[in-house]
């Protein structure tokens, strides 16, 4: 049993809905699929405490329409990276910020606040990063359904042409 | 007044003194801005020397596409430079706003927000471009005073 496969079977052991969700994509990489918020959160406490997984290298957002998917990349002494992929329903995204165990999340939370409009419970207040300063509400420019050729870089208002109009016109 | 102005002109001609302003780029041009003033190539021996602040400096140099967050910054510099002031954009990012044109928080080139006299594309720049746009930017102070001047008063 090589390092991965331990390191595999040692989550699995303790999480058995896990099992089927987790998987060695290669030699030093492993992947979990999307997972809800509430396993998140426990399986990120015991990589955490347990695993000794303790930096986060970077994390990356994604959309898929109906949800917004999170990617965690984590590193520990040894070379492998684990990656724990989340995934919150766009209607509430709504996530558990994990700066207590890893302080230097903010800045990547920073991010997903700005670019996704996730709500990040727990995570002090601060300036916008890494959008400008006086950028509107409710603009989040990496969602799929933004489109930045409908922003007025000016006036810094988001508006979208008004499509009904021109089916009538046509 | 001409005398001063004639006095004014000779001092920018024999030593025109610059300030790097990074408007958004990726630190490659400024990179090279450097590399052009260290000692390898060394513009300060023909007199062109790095200013700290904008009110002593003749030539602004910008490197980037324009963000929104540094609009305001760079009109801000612009205005305190005293005149005669020339801009030089350096890089493809500076000249158009090169791969970031349209992105959701950049303006666009250096000229989308204050006049440009000479352009530098690259990415990104090689130092000995950068010398001979500032040979050639004072070259055109010297045709313009030829055609009558103009362009260039203050």
């Amino acid at each position: 049993m090589n390092r991965e496969e331990a390191i595999v079977n040692s989550i699995c052991g303790r999480f058995p809905f896990l099992a089927d969700r987790i998987y060695i994509q290669k030699d030093k990489r492993i992947f979990t699929k999307s997972l809800l918020r509430e396993e998140f959160e426990q399986v990120i406490a015991y990589v955490h405490d347990e695993l000794n997984f303790t930096r986060v290298s970077h994390v990356v957002g994604t959309d898929d329409g109906e949800n917004l998917g999170l990617l965690y990349i984590f590193s520990g002494s040894e070379d492998i990276l684990l990656i724990l992929r989340e995934s919150v329903p766009k209607s509430n995204p709504v996530i558990k910020s994990i700066s207590d165990m890893y302080p230097s999340i903010v800045l990547h939370e920073r991010e997903l606040v700005d670019l996704f409009g996730v709500v990040v419970e727990g995570l002090p207040e601060g300036p916008h990063y890494p959008l400008p300063d006086g950028w509107p509400e409710g603009n989040y420019p990496m969602r799929k359904e933004w489109n930045p050729k409908h922003f007025n870089k000016d006036t810094m208002t988001y508006e979208e042409p008004q499509e009904k109009e021109v089916q009538k016109n046509e | 007044m001409s005398l001063i102005k004639k006095a004014i002109d000779w001092g920018t001609k024999k030593s025109p003194w610059i300030i790097h302003f990074n408007a958004g780029a990726c630190n490659g041009c400024d990179i090279e801005t450097i590399d052009s003033l260290t000692p390898r190539y060394d513009l300060e021996r023909v007199g062109i020397l790095k200013q700290g602040s904008p009110r002593h400096a003749d030539v602004l140099i910008c490197t980037g596409a324009v963000t929104l967050q540094t609009r305001d910054r760079l009109i801000q510099i612009y205005e305190q430079m005293s005149d005669p002031k020339f801009v030089i954009a350096i890089g493809t990012c500076a000249c158009t706003g090169g791969i970031f044109e349209d992105c959701y928080c950049v303006t666009g080139g250096i000229d989308s927000v204050i006049p440009v006299d000479v352009y530098i594309p690259g990415c990104a720049v090689r130092p000995e471009a950068i010398i001979s746009a500032v040979d050639k930017l004072l070259g055109s102070l010297d045709n313009d005073k030829k055609e009558g001047g103009g362009n260039y008063e203050s």
